[in-house]
Order: C-alpha cells, then sequence, then structure tokens
C-alpha cells in the first residue's frame, strides 16, 4: 500500500479499529455470560483482560502515524488557526513577504533566462564568436578573404560560418518595405543546428559570388507578408531591384539577441555581387562569424591556432593585416556579457529587500509573540517541550513564508511581464523569461529559508520563555517581554542599514543617469525628426549623388523645417585609419584610427553640431569640387594644438576600399565632438567628409522642425514618393528615441534601483515604528510614574525619540561602512559620479533619518500625550 | 511518553506467535487471543489488548491483510490472514530465534569436566 492512499484511508482504519475491538469486547462478554456470569460484570472482566481501550486504540493508531509529518500537520493546523484569529497582522506579514519574495522571484526567472538557461543550440558550449582586432581597434568586423582563409587552414573547428546584416528594399508585393537581412555563409544553418521548417538551407553553390541569388524567408515575414503559404517556395522576391528566389523557410529562432528583427537570410556570397568582384582583404564590412570547436579541443587551444593562422597571414599580406589578431570567445558568454553585472548588481539588491523584508516579519512576529506568552506560558506547563514550542513557532513563520511565496509567485508573475516590456532593448534574451521549474523551485526554497530566517528569532524566544514567571505575572504589564528589546532594535537597525544601502545604490545610479541624460554628446536630439532610407536600388553613385542631392533640397523647403540633411551612417561611421600631412609615417599596424561618415549640407546643422572653427559644408562641396572635410575637436586638438586646423589636410586611408584614388582633403571646419554611442561609452574622433564625395549606401535623415512627427512624417514621404516611389523610407522616430537604445541600460537599472529602494525604506520605516510603538507600549507605566514625578511631555517626547535615534544612528553608521565597502561592485556602472558621492551619501542619509523619525514621531507623541494616572493605574 | 504496555519476553515474540498461528489458518482478533492463550498454557499472560497494536503495525509492514467477514458465531468480524511477504518474515524470525535459543542453551547447559 503506498503512503498516499495510507494517508486517505487511514480514518478509516481507525474506524475499523474501533469496531473491531468493540466486537472483541463483546464476544468475550457473551462467552463470559454463557459460562454463568451477569451481563454487567462480563463486560467489566471483558475490559479487565482486554486492559486499556482507549491506550490500546492510541497506540494502534500510532502504528500508521510517520511522527514527524503528523506533528508538523498538527503544527500547521494550529498555525493557521491562529493567523486566522490576527487578520491584520497576517496580511501585513503575507503582504511583506509577498513583495520580497516575488521581486526576487521576478529578478531571478531573468537571471534564469538570460545567464543560466543553456543556450537551445545543440552543445552550445564549444560555440564561439570571432571578430578581428588590430592595433587601436580593438574590436573590428571580419574581412572576407581572412575569413575564407581562417576556414580553409584551421584544425580546431567543426565549422567556421560568416554573416553580416544588411537592409533592402522588397518592392514588387504592396508598398515598398525594408527588410532586415542577414547574409549567411553556407554552413551557418547545420553549425547552429537550425533546418528550415520548409524548402532547403543555403547551398555551397548559392554561396558563390555570381550566384543566382536566393533566399530563406524568417518564419515571422513568411506569415506576416504571405500568410505561411506553402506555395511560396520556388517563387521570386525583388530585393533591390534584383529577383531573389525562395528557397525555404527559417523558423523563428528564439535564443538569439541579434536575430530579433531578421526577416529573411540571403547567402554571403551574395555581397561581393554588389560590387562586381571579390572584396579587397582591407575592407571589413559587417561580417562577424560563428564557429564550432572541434569535441576535445579547449579555447586556449582555438586561440593559439587562429594566432598561428593571424601571423601568417600578416607575413604574406603585410599591407592589409599588419598587427591584425583574432578575438574569440565562447558565444553564450558573449552574448549575455553585457548584461551580467547589472542583473547580478539587481539580484543583490532584491536579496536585500527580502532581508529587510525577514527582519521586519520577524520583528512583527515578536510583537505577537509577546502577546502570545501567556498562551506559550500555558502549553508549556501543560508539559509542551520547550523544542516543540519552538518547532510550533518554526512551522508557523515557514506557513506563513508559504503563503507569501505563494502570493509572491503572482507577483512576479505580473513584475517579469513588466520587465519583459520594460527591458526589451536592453538585454539579451529577455523574451525567454518565464515562470518554469527552476523559477518554481528557486521559490520554493527561497520562502522556506525565508521563514527560517525570520522565524528563528520569534522561536528563540519561545525557547526562553518562563512559564512560571509569565503565569505569576497576572497582570499584563509586560516587564518580561521588554527584554527583547534590544534584539528587536538591533533588528531595526540592520533594516535601516539595509535601506540605507540600496537608497545609496540607487541614488548613485539615477544620479549617473542624469549625467548621461545631460552630458554634452555634441549634438542636439530636441525637435529632430529621423528616418533610415534604402537606397540600395541605385547602381551608380552618380544616380545615388543625384538623388541625395534633390531629397534634401526639398526637404529643406518644407514649411516649418529649419534644416535637414542625410547623415550615412546617422551617429556612427566607418572607422578607419588617417594619414596626416606633413606628419611623420605612424609605424605601420599603430595609425590613428577616426570614424568617418558622409553628410550632405544641412545634416550637421539640422543635428545642432557646433561649429568651433571654419565652415559647415555647403551646396559646392561637390564631387569635383576640392576635397574638403571636417574634424572634431579632439582630432583638432590631437594634430594642432595651439593652432587651427583649417587649411590642414588629412588623408583617411579609405582610398583602396573605395576603388578611389588617394588623395588628400583639406579640413575647412572643426565642430565639437560628437559622442555617437552616448556619454561615457568609448568613440573614436570623428571626422565628417561631404556626401557627394563620399557617397555611402544608406544612411538617415535628419530634420530640425517645430512640427511634431504625426505632421512632419506624411509631408516627408511625400516628398520621396514623387521622387521615387520605390523607395523605402523606415525607423522613423524623433531622435531622442533612437538614441535612446545607449541610455535604455542605465534608466533600466536605476528605475528598478529606485523602486526596490523606495519599498526597501518603507519597510525600514514600518519596521521601526513597529519597534518604537512596541517599545513605547512595554514602557508605558515606567512613562507614567516619569510623568508623576515631575517629567514634561518634551522630556517623554525626547525619551522616546531618542532612543529611536539611537537605533537610527546605528543603521545609519553601519549602512555607510556597508556602502562603502560594497561600492566597487556598483562603480564599473556609473557615469559622472564616484561610488563614495558625497553628496548622495549625504541626501540619502537625511532622507533615512527624516523617515526615521517620522517613524518614531507617532509612537512618541502617543507616550507624550498619556495621562499620568492611567499610565500608573495600568501599572 | 511511552509505550507502557508490556511486551512479553522479548520484542518480536507477539509478533512471531501471532504470524505463527495466522500461518495454520486465517483468525480474527479474540480468536488470535484465545488461541495463544491456550496454546502457551497460559504460560504466557498476555493482555488482549495488546494484540492490536502489533496487528495495526504488522498490518502497516504488510505481514497480514485483513477482512472484513462473519465468524463461526455469526458474528462481524475481521479476519486476519498471513501475506507471502508475512511468511517469509516469519520463516526468517524463526530461524533467527532457534540460533539464539541454541546458543542460550550451550551458555546454561552445565559444563562438562
Amino acid at each position: 500500500m503506498n503512503w498516499i492512499t495510507q494517508l486517505f484511508r487511514r480514518r478509516q482504519m481507525c474506524d475499523d479499529l474501533s469496531e473491531e475491538i468493540r466486537e472483541h469486547l463483546e464476544e468475550k462478554a457473551e462467552e463470559l455470560v454463557e459460562a454463568g456470569m451477569s451481563r454487567e460484570e462480563a463486560g467489566v472482566a471483558a475490559r479487565r483482560e482486554f486492559g486499556d481501550v482507549t491506550q490500546v486504540e492510541e497506540f494502534s493508531r500510532e502504528a500508521w502515524q510517520w511522527p514527524a509529518i503528523e506533528t508538523v500537520l498538527i503544527d500547521a493546523r494550529f498555525g493557521l488557526r491562529m493567523l486566522r484569529k490576527n487578520p491584520g497582522f497576517t496580511a501585513v506579514v503575507i503582504l511583506t513577504l509577498a513583495i520580497g519574495i516575488g521581486a526576487n522571484t521576478a529578478i531571478f526567472s531573468v537571471v534564469n533566462a538570460v545567464l543560466l538557461r543553456p543556450f537551445s543550440y545543440p552543445h552550445p558550449e564549444r560555440l564561439v564568436t570571432l571578430s578581428e582586432r588590430a592595433p587601436g581597434l580593438p574590436l573590428m568586423y571580419i574581412a572576407k578573404a581572412n575569413l575564407e582563409d581562417w576556414r580553409s587552414q584551421n584544425t580546431v573547428f567543426e565549422g567556421l560560418e560568416g554573416f553580416r546584416a544588411t537592409d533592402v528594399a522588397f518592392t514588387g508585393h504592396g508598398d515598398p518595405q525594408h527588410l532586415a537581412i542577414r547574409q549567411v555563409s553556407a554552413g551557418f544553418f547545420p553549425l547552429l543546428g537550425i533546418t528550415p521548417i520548409l524548402g532547403r538551407p543555403i547551398s555551397a553553390q548559392d554561396d558563390k559570388p555570381g550566384a543566382k541569388p536566393v533566399v530563406l524567408l524568417g518564419d515571422s515575414f513568411w506569415a506576416r507578408e504571405f500568410g505561411r503559404d506553402p506555395g511560396i517556395l520556388h517563387k521570386q522576391l525583388v530585393f533591390n531591384g534584383e529577383a531573389y528566389t525562395v528557397i525555404g523557410v527559417i523558423p523563428s529562432s528564439r535564443c538569439h539577441l541579434t536575430w530579433r528583427k531578421t526577416d529573411a537570410f540571403t547567402p554571403l556570397g551574395l555581397m561581393e555581387n554588389a560590387i562586381g568582384g571579390p572584396m579587397h582583404r582591407d575592407t571589413h564590412s559587417g561580417i562577424w562569424a560563428y564557429a564550432r570547436l572541434k569535441p576535445g579541443v579547449t579555447l586556449e587551444q582555438a586561440r593559439a591556432e587562429m594566432t598561428r593562422i593571424a601571423e601568417q597571414l600578416e607575413q604574406r599580406y603585410p599591407k592589409t593585416n599588419l598587427g591584425q589578431r583574432v578575438n574569440l570567445d565562447p558565444l553564450p558568454q558573449r552574448m549575455v556579457r553585457d548584461a551580467r553585472r547589472p542583473l547580478l548588481l539587481l539580484m543583490g539588491a532584491v536579496g536585500l529587500v527580502l532581508l529587510i523584508a525577514c527582519a521586519n516579519v520577524a520583528n512583527l512576529l515578536m510583537s505577537l509573540a509577546v502577546v502570545r506568552r501567556r498562551e506559550i506560558a500555558v502549553r508549556s506547563a501543560l508539559g509542551a517541550g520547550a523544542g516543540r514550542l519552538a518547532r510550533q513557532q518554526l512551522c508557523e513563520s515557514i506557513l506563513l513564508a508559504f503563503i507569501g511565496g505563494a502570493i509572491g509567485l503572482l507577483v512576479a508573475y505580473g513584475a517579469t511581464a513588466a520587465l519583459g516590456h520594460l527591458a526589451s532593448s536592453s538585454l539579451p534574451r529577455i523574451e525567454e523569461v518565464s515562470i518554469d521549474k527552476p523559477v518554481l523551485l528557486f521559490t520554493l526554497g527561497v520562502s522556506l529559508l525565508t521563514g527560517i530566517v525570520f522565524g528563528v528569532f520569534p522561536a528563540l524566544m519561545a525557547l526562553r520563555i518562563d512559564p512560571n514567571e509569565v503565569l505569576k505575572d497576572a497582570s499584563h504589564g509586560s516587564r518580561a517581554g521588554l527584554t527583547r528589546v534590544g534584539m528587536r532594535s538591533a533588528l531595526a537597525a540592520g533594516e535601516l542599514a539595509l535601506s540605507l544601502v540600496l537608497l545609496v545604490a540607487a541614488g548613485l545610479t539615477i544620479k549617473s543617469l542624469f549625467h548621461v541624460l545631460q552630458a554634452d554628446v555634441g549634438f542636439q536630439s530636441n525637435g529632430v525628426l529621423t528616418a533610415s532610407l534604402l537606397d540600395t536600388k541605385f547602381k551608380t553613385e552618380a544616380q545615388r549623388r543625384h538623388f541625395v542631392q534633390q531629397f534634401v533640397e526639398k526637404l529643406s523647403t518644407l514649411p516649418g523645417v529649419k534644416a535637414a540633411g542625410i547623415q550615412s551612417p546617422l551617429l556612427g561611421g566607418a572607422q578607419t585609419d588617417i594619414r596626416v600631412e606633413d606628419r611623420p609615417q605612424p609605424e605601420p599596424g599603430t595609425e590613428p584610427y577616426v570614424e568617418i561618415s558622409g553628410v550632405t549640407p544641412g545634416a550637421l546643422e539640422a543635428l545642432s553640431v557646433e561649429l568651433v572653427a571654419g565652415r559647415y559644408f555647403n551646396a559646392y562641396d561637390k564631387e569635383n569640387a576640392p576635397l574638403v572635410c571636417i574634424i572634431d575637436d579632439t582630432l583638432a586638438q590631437q594634430y594642432w594644438p595651439g593652432e587651427s586646423a583649417l587649411g590642414k589636410r588629412i588623408d583617411p586611408d579609405f582610398s583602396t576600399s573605395l576603388g578611389a584614388r588617394r588623395s588628400w582633403r583639406t579640413v575647412v571646419g572643426v565642430v565639437h565632438r560628437i559622442r555617437n554611442y552616448g556619454a561615457g561609452k568609448p568613440s573614436l574622433p570623428g571626422a565628417f567628409l561631404p556626401y557627394a564625395q563620399y557617397p555611402r549606401r544608406g544612411g538617415a535623415l535628419v530634420v530640425l522642425s517645430d512640427l511634431e512627427q504625426s505632421s512632419l512624417e506624411p509631408m516627408v514621404r511625400e516628398v520621396l514618393y514623387t521622387l521615387d516611389p520605390d523607395l523605402p523610407l523606415y525607423d522613423v522616430s524623433p531622435l531622442a528615441e533612437a538614441f535612446d537604445i545607449h541610455i535604455a541600460p542605465q534608466r533600466l537599472s536605476a528605475v528598478l534601483l529606485g523602486i526596490l529602494a523606495g519599498i526597501a525604506l518603507l519597510l525600514a520605516a514600518v519596521g521601526t515604528y513597529g519597534v518604537m510603538a512596541y517599545m513605547v507600549a512595554g514602557r508605558t507605566p515606567e512613562i507614567g510614574v516619569r510623568r508623576a514625578l515631575g517629567a514634561k511631555p518634551a522630556d517623554v517626547l525626547r525619551l522616546v525619540l531618542g532612543h529611536g535615534m539611537r537605533v537610527a544612528l546605528a543603521g545609519l553608521l553601519a549602512g555607510i561602512l556597508v556602502s562603502l565597502g560594497l561600492g566597487g561592485a556598483l562603480s564599473p556602472m556609473l557615469f559622472g559620479v564616484k561610488a563614495s558621492d558625497p553628496v548622495t551619501f549625504a541626501s540619502v542619509g537625511t532622507l533615512l533619518m527624516t523617515v526615521a523619525v517620522a517613524a518614531c514621531y507617532i509612537p512618541a507623541r502617543r507616550a507624550m500625550r498619556l495621562n499620568p494616572i492611567e499610565a500608573v493605574r495600568h501599572e | 511518553m511511552k509505550n507502557t504496555i508490556q511486551r512479553d519476553l522479548f520484542p518480536g515474540a507477539l509478533e512471531m506467535m501471532i504470524l505463527r498461528t495466522l500461518k495454520r489458518r486465517p483468525l480474527h482478533g479474540y480468536a488470535l487471543a484465545q488461541h495463544i492463550k491456550q496454546t502457551s498454557n497460559d504460560v504466557l499472560q498476555i493482555e488482549e489488548g495488546s494484540l492490536y497494536p502489533a496487528l495495526q503495525r504488522m498490518l502497516k509492514a504488510g505481514w497480514l491483510k485483513a477482512e472484513w467477514g462473519i465468524s463461526s458465531t455469526n458474528r462481524r468480524v475481521r479476519i486476519y490472514t498471513l501475506t507471502p511477504l508475512g511468511a517469509k518474515h516469519l520463516e526468517r524470525e524463526v530461524s533467527s530465534f532457534e540460533r539464539m535459543l541454541e546458543g542460550i542453551r550451550r551458555v546454561l547447559s552445565p559444563v562438562k569436566p
């Protein structure tokens, strides 16, 4: 018989037993009657023979019990009854716990999904990501020629596959639209264990320059545009004016950060079709690579192998590969690297909140335990052992924790939904967050641990109760309970200390965010609308130049538009090495790098980039006009400190990759430096070239106006449509929003820490209030005597506040010390503020003390208003 | 509080006797008590009641099965039957008991010079 059915059939067993015993006694009695005894005598004799019926029944029942579980169930049932008797108390405790456990569950579910859960590729631990680096450029795209050499020469990888993000204009199917394309090499899908849900993967034949273009659709794009019609196979779609044959459909991959917006996949080999020949080894154009280590090959062996190959390439191609090496990192770690620190920090923060909640609940339970002292004393006097009583207390605590945990799960459910929304652009794998088995186990474990942590205090108290003393003290004056004020004050001080730690962390993060938001990034985003433009349909530079010039001219004349232009790429640039005229040729491999973008006249004006010297570009900076450039003041300062950079010449060495002749450019303007990736993020010095002399594909409009997006956008679209109805315009948004991705992680940390610190402060305030109120209640008679002996209300106030302030100051001091100690963990995330920022500490400390005083004031006022006569009579 | 019902002789003896008795034929509680009393010639004075906790323990251990039925005296009784598991247990117990008894006998028998 298994134990579950036993559990349920036990009642039946007991009934059977009682009946059996009854029958036994009757049978015996009957026999005795037959032997000549009277009915009554026989009954008595039968019982005598039998022994103590009650005891026999009890011992028989005991055979069916598991002693530990039984008593725990009894304890739990008793605990539930006690909790029902104090509904207000119970509600406060459970709510506190639900918030504490819920916050922990929510953050853990994110940590679990982002950091702990393995990636859903086969053997993710053998996947690595590769990129290149050169002196001065720690992270560089891979040159296609290098990638192919790596692939053919290495002995450490099962597969080494490149991929590249690009944009195409999709026409011939409703309005022209922009698609996010990933160009991948032939082995890419097998490498990651991805098989098409329809059709076939990319073959080696597809992946060759000159091959007939093919495309695999992403599942969501297939659903969106074609309603998942399988008839799409072998149909042709027009991308950038070119026909691509659909060969398959790729399932929406859930586990890859950068795949979120991929509409379709095309062969990487086709990128060379666009330039009509093999790519130059010096062009590092957007390619990253993944590889799979052969079984048994370590990361170190692979790194050594790649260094060896890079060195060989360097010897063979000294002009292009000088000093270039390979970055090789485990893919899973790499993907979540930036999320690690903020997430662990948040985990720590919610841990602190839970600790505060524990202290709070422990305090509340101890108050209740004082009220229940008599009950406990009576039970102790009736024979309940101290251990049994402590266990009862602990059992109640764990019960509370479990109820809190269950409600906490609901809290977490809501919180993860909100988090997913809030963090969608700043956390990788955030869409994978769910409350699954590990999370549930975590919640269970945390609840149990919580129950034990806060339950220990009242349990210890129950152990120390002396029934003799309590029961003798017939009045309800509660001297005895006061002995515990020390422990409870310490708990309150601990709560205040922990909440100070959180407040400091939140304060610093928020201050840092403000610094980021107010930092000088070198441009103004107010009133600027941006939109991405796809001009890939133009086959020649002349066509593109002509179109862009017309477009910008028309935009600039729109009513309400103050300045308009195109920057390509928007807030960023091609990283390239430069030479400076009249300066010694730098050691090969140590050339300085700048970020270069093309801008039309009007673009820098629309961004309100501050002109330090010289001029912006104008309509005369044409293709055939003298080559010019604008540089930023960091570059000017670097080469011409103390003199004007105007008229000096530099040579951005992209001649080889552009196929243009090498030539010097004259500096015609110096602008204030733009921080392309936000304040505090590293970025190279910038240089700007006239778009007409540097007509890159793609780019973004920047339009400065007084107009709302809702009225400006249609006008812009109208202008574009009349110029060319086949060009998609996408990602239309205010510049501030477009730029926000650089700030989003900091904002997220600040918001979450702020919320947590707020909760912590509230809990600590409630805890302090509880202790002070309890102390005042306990000292009522004493206060009465003091008043009767002539103490003024102000003295009483001082007495109570003094006690409160001692507690608060102790908490403040401890909190400051802990914060200073933990500052190191936070400082890498801060911008423009030190982890020991005295202003933050001072303001947070003041806030905490104010709250503590407020929490003490209510009980203090009650003490002050005590009627001395009544208070003494209390005794 | 501890179990104050006196267990006769040594722990397990009562169980052994019950198993042995039930091996012969299924019986209900009262008959079982009478049988043990009579066959031991009333040497073993057990309280009839002490049978029941032992029966419950053995039910739980799976050595016995119990079923409600009608006795020869037309009474509703719970009849206990030995299970194969119980039979095996009895065998083990008896053999170990006999070994122990043999040991005791050797120690108690007069030493031959």
